[in-house]
Parts: structure tokens; sequence; C-alpha cells
């Protein structure tokens, strides 16, 4: 944020997003399903995990986890934010998912959400990319990718702009 | 106000990628669209997380509402997703 931001009517701060796995960022365009890709699902921004352990980006509450274990939902302040492992994995069923919170429970920045067992995603034939969706783009002024390359847990990831 | 209601032949339901395509398809329109889970929740259809939130699952019924706009035009375009998507 700008030090004049306030002189354009600016007042709430940007809200930041962190990396939510070890891994290797995956831009938007490039995650291998395009209901992502398109931005269907909202803007997004994929981590290609080192290890299958998927952190929450920020604090929040978790406002879903489907049965398949495989896509959590999440309430960050004004934002509706899904993070889904791995792609077409609902076809997995559960298996090879281990999920670390329940519906409605308060998680903070770095927290465990669920751990993906990378050998039994890619063996069943899926990419193992882990995707995190802004659901609600819409409703803010734009989503800007802050990183490339590899990151780490807790390093800016994507930047919200009101 | 215009309303179908449909039974969900897709057996994981509605998930992240149908839910999404829901999402965009109902966008597109000039009506508001309701989806009601028969027995359960119901959301506008523009929002994504509450639409996986719905919990709808293979042989579920939905009732689908479309209201303002061009309700008959409306209507039809989602009478048609749900044949083709679920």
């Amino acid at each position: 944020m700008g030090l004049f931001d306030f002189l354009k009517g600016k007042t709430s701060p940007d809200n930041v997003l962190t990396a939510f796995a070890d891994g290797t960022v995956v831009p938007m365009e490039q995650i291998p399903d395009e209901v992502f890709s398109q931005g269907i699902m909202g803007t997004c921004c994929g981590i290609e995990s080192d290890n299958g352990k998927v952190y929450a980006p920020a604090d929040g509450t978790v406002s879903q986890l489907t049965d398949t274990l495989h896509a959590v939902g999440l309430t960050i302040g004004d934002m509706e934010v899904l993070i889904h492992a791995g792609v077409d994995t609902v076809e997995m069923n559960g298996e090879g998912f281990t999920n670390a919170v329940r519906e409605g429970q308060t998680v903070k920045k770095g927290d465990l959400l669920l751990t993906m067992d990378l050998e039994k995603v890619r063996a069943a034939g899926h990419p193992a990319t882990v995707i995190l969706a802004v659901t609600n783009s819409d409703d803010f002024a734009a989503v800007e990718a802050e990183a490339s390359g590899k990151v780490r847990v807790g390093d800016s990831l994507l930047r919200i702009r009101k | 106000m215009k309303q179908f209601q449909y039974v969900i032949t897709d057996p994981i339901g509605i998930h992240a990628r149908p839910a999404g395509l829901l999402v965009k398809a109902a966008k597109a329109l000039d009506s508001t669209v309701t989806v009601e889970k028969v027995g359960g929740k119901s959301t506008v259809a523009t929002k994504l997380m509450a639409v996986m939130g719905l919990g709808v699952k293979g042989g579920d019924t939905v009732t689908v509402m479309v209201e303002g706009g061009n309700e008959e035009a409306s209507l039809q375009v989602m009478e048609q997703f749900f044949k083709e998507n679920l």
C-alpha cells in the first residue's frame, strides 16, 4: 500500500494470503484444469506441493469440508476461499487424503488443513497441484500474485485489493 | 418467478467443478437464480462456496427458481445446464 493511498479514499488495508504449501508456484493460467485456469472458480493460484501438506493461508474459519476431504472452504475476513488439493481428486473419494480440521473451526495462518498422499494421487493419474481460489474475487478491485518460483509456507502469495 | 425441480443424476452431486460452471452460467443471466436442496438449504446460484455448501449429492432433488429479467429464457438455460452437467 502506497504512502498516499489515503488520498485516493483507500481506508481499508489490503488482504494478503500466504503460501499454503511448500513448493513451486503455478500461475493461474498454467493450472492444469480449465475451471481454475479460466477463472471460473474465481481468481486463483496453484502450488506444486513438495510434501502434500496444505496449510491455512491466513487466519479464518473453516466454512466447509467436502466429504471427499480433498477440498476445504475458508472464510477469511470478507473473502471466500476454496483450497482444492489436486485436480479431479473428487474421484478418489477421500482415499489418500487426511483432514486436520473440522467445519466451523477457527484456524490461524500456517495451521495444517489437510495432507494429500502425493504418490496415491499421481498413481491415480491426477495432477497433484494444490489450488487456492478466491471464489468471490469479483467483490474486490484486484487479486495480484506476489510470488513465483519456490515458496515456503507463510511467504506472501496473493495480495487482494479492495 | 418460475421454477423447476431436478433430480441429480451425477453420483458425486454438485462438487467444485459443476458448482463453478453453475455460478458462471447463472451470472450470465439477467434473472436471479436460487437453488434449493429439497429438505435442505437454499442459496443464490452466483455464490460458489454457498452452492458447494448445499451438499447436494446424486439422487437429491433440487428446486431451481428464477426471478426477474427474462424468466422464460433463464429457466430454459438452467434446465439445459442441469441436464447436461448434473
